[in-house]
């Protein structure tokens, strides 16, 4: 999976440039985790290309969201889709990982 | 699960005299069952007393859970210590997510909606009463509905599957319930791959040849039907309940957890989810999607381990 890394006003974001599906979430995952890794912890992930979220991407996010806290950074989701806001709102995570 | 032929002696009980004339109504369509009604647990602790006494029992028992005196899961509690080994089962015309913490609590797998068809009441029923009809996807759709079936052996696969699934059911389910069905295929199908057979998440599987993964579907006139097979039979109809539990309770512990979202998603999005489970032997989730609105807010436990 191509994924885009930028970097805005001192957040390291990152776009999937396809969907994020089950069988490729952990090229995502893999790519935070190295991030984290070189010392970012102010981390943001861009899912304008990401339809919807599943249960198996809810975890990698909250796994994320929860090593970036402890850090004392801070972990956030942007461009998101209605069907995305919606899983979050299900799940209440929603009250867990921000978004923009 | 024991198979029971012949006809059948059951008590229902509800305190609504509506309810019991509906299920009269219901009940008087088959010949093969004998109806008796309760209009409290009380009463149905009598009875069943009596008839214990008189050296004949009742085949199943199935109460309403909010009544005045002893409520659902007290009366059910009350007839386990007279009749350990007779079947049981729970109707509700409120949120069935209400009660599934006491559920989880009192082993109640299986809570059956008053406000759904006639038809599915009975047939549920019948499923608990007989412990048949229970796997298929025949037992889910009109009589002799075609229904087309695939097996998988790779996530490439199942992916492409679902793609082709939800092309069919385009044509039937208005956009909400496309959302909802292929977050229920992702979850089971995932599910079914990976926790089944243990692979790693998130990576590209090929499943070996014993490892059997099938999806079935098909549609009537009033309803879309998926079925998703596994050999594995890892799971178990606690794991099922607590997961439920998990998704609609969550502890703050739950709630920033990794895992163990999948089933409370697929049950929230879909019309009805069933779960069927032979331990160590299959697993088998039924999808039911109805082509309308109707029934959209009754979603009943139905969790069967023979």
């Amino acid at each position: 999976m191509k994924i885009q890394v930028r970097e805005e006003d001192g957040v390291v974001i990152i776009k999937p440039e396809e969907e994020i599906h089950f069988d490729n979430y952990k090229e995502v995952e893999e790519k935070i985790n190295t991030l984290i890794n070189e010392g970012n912890t102010n981390i943001a992930i861009d899912l304008e290309n990401v339809s919807q979220l599943y249960s198996m991407t809810l975890g990698m996010l909250n796994k994320i969201a929860a090593q970036v806290t402890e850090m004392g950074g801070r972990f956030s989701l942007r461009n998101i889709t209605s069907n995305v806001r919606k899983m979050l709102k299900m799940t209440r995570l929603d009250k867990i990982i921000e978004t923009r | 699960m024991n198979k029971i032929s012949g006809t059948k002696k059951i008590l229902i009980v509800d305190d609504s005299p509506t309810v019991r004339g509906i299920f009269n109504d219901i009940f008087s369509l088959r010949t093969d069952y004998e109806t008796d009604y309760a209009e409290s647990g009380r009463e149905a602790i009598g009875k069943l007393k009596e008839t214990l006494a008189a050296g004949d029992t009742y085949n199943f028992i199935l109460t309403d859970i909010n009544m005045p005196g002893l409520d659902g899961f007290e009366t059910l509690d009350a007839i386990k210590q007279i009749a350990p080994d007779i079947r049981t089962g729970m109707i509700t015309g409120f949120n069935v997510d209400d009660y599934i913490n006491m559920a989880l609590e009192k082993g109640v797998f299986n809570i059956i909606c008053k406000m759904d068809p006639p038809e599915e009441i009975l047939r549920t029923v019948d499923n608990l009463v007989t412990g048949e009809g229970i796997f298929g996807i025949e037992n889910y759709l009109e009589p002799d509905t075609s229904t087309i079936r695939h097996r998988i052996t790779n996530t490439r696969q199942l992916k492409e599957l679902i793609e082709e699934i939800l092309d069919f059911a385009r044509t039937i389910l208005d956009e909400e319930k496309i959302y909802g069905l292929k977050t229920g295929l992702v979850e089971v199908g995932t599910n079914a791959i990976y926790h089944a057979y243990g692979y790693e998440k998130g990576t590209s599987v090929e499943l070996k040849e014993s490892e059997e993964v099938t999806i079935e579907f098909g549609r009537d006139s009033t309803r879309f039907v998926v079925v998703i097979n596994d050999t594995s039979g890892a799971l178990t109809k606690e794991k099922v309940l607590t997961q439920l539990n998990k998704g609609i309770n969550p502890s703050p512990e739950d709630l920033i957890a990794a895992g163990g979202r999948g089933i409370f998603l697929t049950r929230f999005l879909s019309d009805k989810l069933i779960v069927n489970i032979i331990p160590h032997k299959r697993t088998e989730i039924i999808l039911i999607m109805y082509l309308t609105k109707d029934y959209q807010e009754s979603k009943p436990l139905l969790i069967n381990q023979i």
